[in-house]
């Protein structure tokens, strides 16, 4: 790590992450202030009441933040005139890249963290001050295990929003310019929340697996799981909620949800490095990519194409214009090539196919 | 030294460098060649911009994607970027992050090229900005500098002024690399030559070297002569230009032959001639290419 770059890099990160730190703060400030206090009790054996996690808005727009972040800082890949800058510089490729990203994450999980335990800390100043009007049944988040379960979620979070973050980063440095890494980082994050549903049909989990939110919340699944978990901690019985049959889906999607992100780290540093050369030129998509990513598609248009119903027939179609969207916004050009064009009507014959075999 | 060894890179289907091998010592290097030659992309992968396919580079025996390689190394690109859009400041602000730079010199040039130093340098015009960057490289402490384009859009008057800077950059021990497709800038400056054709090395040395088999002549013939009389005598023609009535003949040495042609065909004027250093590039990026195409 070259430290004089560091502390450059620092500088000019400072306004935009304090600026992102402030608003974290204030949302922070806001959650911790208006949420409620109702605290958690366990009012039978199984049942649970309780409050939802406060500091749920703070995730989401740490996750918004996050997920803007990379195309920002990795801009010098976009253009010819500023990848010249950044290549020619002594410093190891991988160790300007690694410290390119790393650093505004790191600034920004700074932010974050103080925003997070400042909402805690309003939120138990707040349960400490409403303690003498609770019963003694009601009192269960004076008691410090309480805080613990906003150690695991603090931690969780950040885990999650390191792999969203890697996603993002990853997208980022194999397009074009920062419009298209935008589009085809939500368009990737989109099809991976759809991935878990076509994976339960395939293998033909069942009809109750598609109707639970786990299914569909791709990248939101810490924030739809961690309430969840998070009262399970509290009760200490985590199989309360995640039953048996709702395991595998629990599987899938945890499996779904961070495997990208922990498998981007991996692309990021050992295969997409190159795009910077290719900076202003066309893009940079090696079939080890391309071809994965259409499988995957492909697959999405064949085993979620039974869930839309009355739109079943339009979701091929709908998928076949989304792939051609993501073409062209990653290759900045509605021309796209002749190997992309063929492998669009592959899709085209697979939606087919999938209509007739679900018939 | 630099020393390119079998060197070639691909971009999509089209070969940018093909199989090229070269090293580059002291002085001046011009690196000439007409526009898609592959100049730029050279000086890329010298730089470390780019890595070779194929091939290795190496500065002073270490590879050139090394840390203390590049460290030694400025590549200055037809396009040059200022970070953060700031001012001159901010050029020497991030670059004296990485190399060893002299303020004193970086400001002295500034002034010497009245360049406004508040203004931001993305508002500058594009011969404004090189000078801005050709300050900051006259300022750096490397042993070798690559520079794209260095005169484009300068005037004639600063073009000289940076010519003589360079010069004494070089005196101090600097290698400077210098592409150019404008033969005449890099005159009375470039100790020696790389002429790159489609990627490949057409020819390389100095003047002197690239000129060493070539012989112009000036005849005023009686008659009209062709190419094909010309090559009928067993000359190996490279250029025929009629000026007036005046033919410039430049040929292969070939002392006899010209003697023949001279004897047969009536002539009131024959007398060899210098050849310049703009018309010996140009010829020999000619013949490179006539040798390639054959």
């Amino acid at each position: 790590m070259n430290k004089k770059f560091l502390a450059y890099q620092i500088k000019n990160l400072l306004p935009m992450l304090v600026g992102m730190s402030i608003v974290l703060l204030f949302v922070a400030f806001l959650s911790g202030i208006f949420s409620d206090v109702t605290v958690f009790v366990r009012t039978g054996e199984t049942e649970i009441n309780g409050s939802a996690l406060a500091v749920i808005p703070l995730v989401i727009f740490f996750f918004v933040f996050l997920f803007s972040l990379p195309q920002r800082v990795l801009d010098y890949q976009y253009k010819r005139q500023i990848s010249d800058t950044y290549l020619q510089i002594p410093m190891g490729r991988n160790a300007l890249r690694i410290q390119i990203v790393l650093v505004p994450f790191v600034m920004l999980l700074i932010g974050f963290t103080l925003a997070f335990w400042a909402e805690v800390g309003i939120y138990a100043s707040r349960v400490v001050a409403t303690k003498p009007y609770l019963s003694e049944m009601e009192n269960t988040a004076v008691y410090s295990p309480y805080y613990l379960g906003y150690l695991y979620a603090y931690l969780h979070f950040v885990f999650a929003g390191f792999c969203l973050y890697a996603f993002v980063a990853c997208m980022s440095s194999i397009s074009n310019s920062a419009r298209s890494a935008s589009l085809t980082s939500g368009l990737g994050l989109t099809a991976l929340s759809l991935a878990p549903a076509a994976v339960a049909s395939f293998f033909n989990l069942g009809r109750d697996f598609y109707s639970n939110p786990y299914m569909f919340s791709g990248v939101a699944l810490p924030i739809v799981m961690q309430n969840t978990v998070f009262q399970n901690i509290i009760a200490s019985d985590f199989s309360e909620t995640i039953g048996s049959y709702q395991l595998p889906i629990f599987i899938i999607s945890v499996v779904l949800a961070y495997l990208p992100g922990i498998l981007s780290v991996f692309y990021y540093f050992f295969v997409s490095e190159k795009k910077g050369e290719l900076a202003g030129s066309k893009s940079y998509c090696p079939w080890y990519v391309k071809v994965p990513a259409f499988l995957g598609m492909m697959m999405l248009i064949m085993f979620t194409s039974p869930l839309f119903g009355i739109f079943r027939l339009a979701s091929g179609p709908l998928f076949l214009v989304l792939t051609y969207f993501i073409m062209a916004v990653y290759d900045s050009s509605f021309k796209i090539d002749l190997a992309s064009g063929i492998m669009i009507g592959i899709e085209g014959l697979v939606f087919i196919t999938g209509v007739v075999i679900n018939r | 030294m630099i020393r390119a060894s079998g060197i070639r890179k691909n971009f999509a289907d089209k070969k940018a460098i093909n199989n090229l091998s070269f090293e580059i010592d002291d002085g001046i290097v011009g690196l000439v060649g007409e526009n898609g030659a592959g100049k730029s992309t050279l000086l890329r992968l010298l730089s470390g911009v780019y890595n070779p396919d194929e091939g290795f580079i190496e500065i002073d025996g270490i590879s050139n994607t090394e840390v203390s390689s590049k460290a030694n190394l400025f590549f200055l690109p037809d396009d040059p970027y200022c970070p953060n859009g700031g001012c001159v400041s901010e050029i020497f602000r991030f670059y004296s992050l990485f190399y060893e730079i002299d303020e004193g010199i970086f400001y002295k040039y500034i002034r010497s090229f009245e360049l406004p130093e508040n203004k931001k340098v993305s508002t500058f015009s594009k011969g404004m900005r090189r000078q801005a960057f050709l300050s900051l490289c006259l300022a750096m402490k490397i042993k070798y500098l690559l520079l794209d384009e260095a005169f484009d859009g300068i005037d004639p008057l600063t073009m000289e002024k940076v010519k003589k800077a360079l010069l004494k950059k070089r005196q101090s021990g600097v290698s400077i690399v210098i592409a150019s497709h404008n033969i005449h800038a890099l005159d009375g400056i470039a100790d020696t030559f790389l002429l790159l054709t489609k990627g490949e090395l057409g020819a390389s040395g100095n003047k002197e070297d690239l000129s060493a088999n070539l012989k112009k002549y000036q005849v005023l013939f009686k008659e009209d002569v062709t190419k094909e009389d010309i090559i009928s005598f067993g000359l190996r023609l490279v250029s025929l230009k009629k000026v007036g009535s005046i033919t410039h003949l430049i040929v292969y040495e070939n002392d006899q032959a010209i003697q023949r042609l001279m004897q047969a065909k009536e002539h009131i004027l024959f007398e060899p001639i210098p050849i310049d250093a703009d018309e010996i590039l140009a010829l020999s990026m000619a013949v490179a290419k006539e040798e390639e195409n054959e």
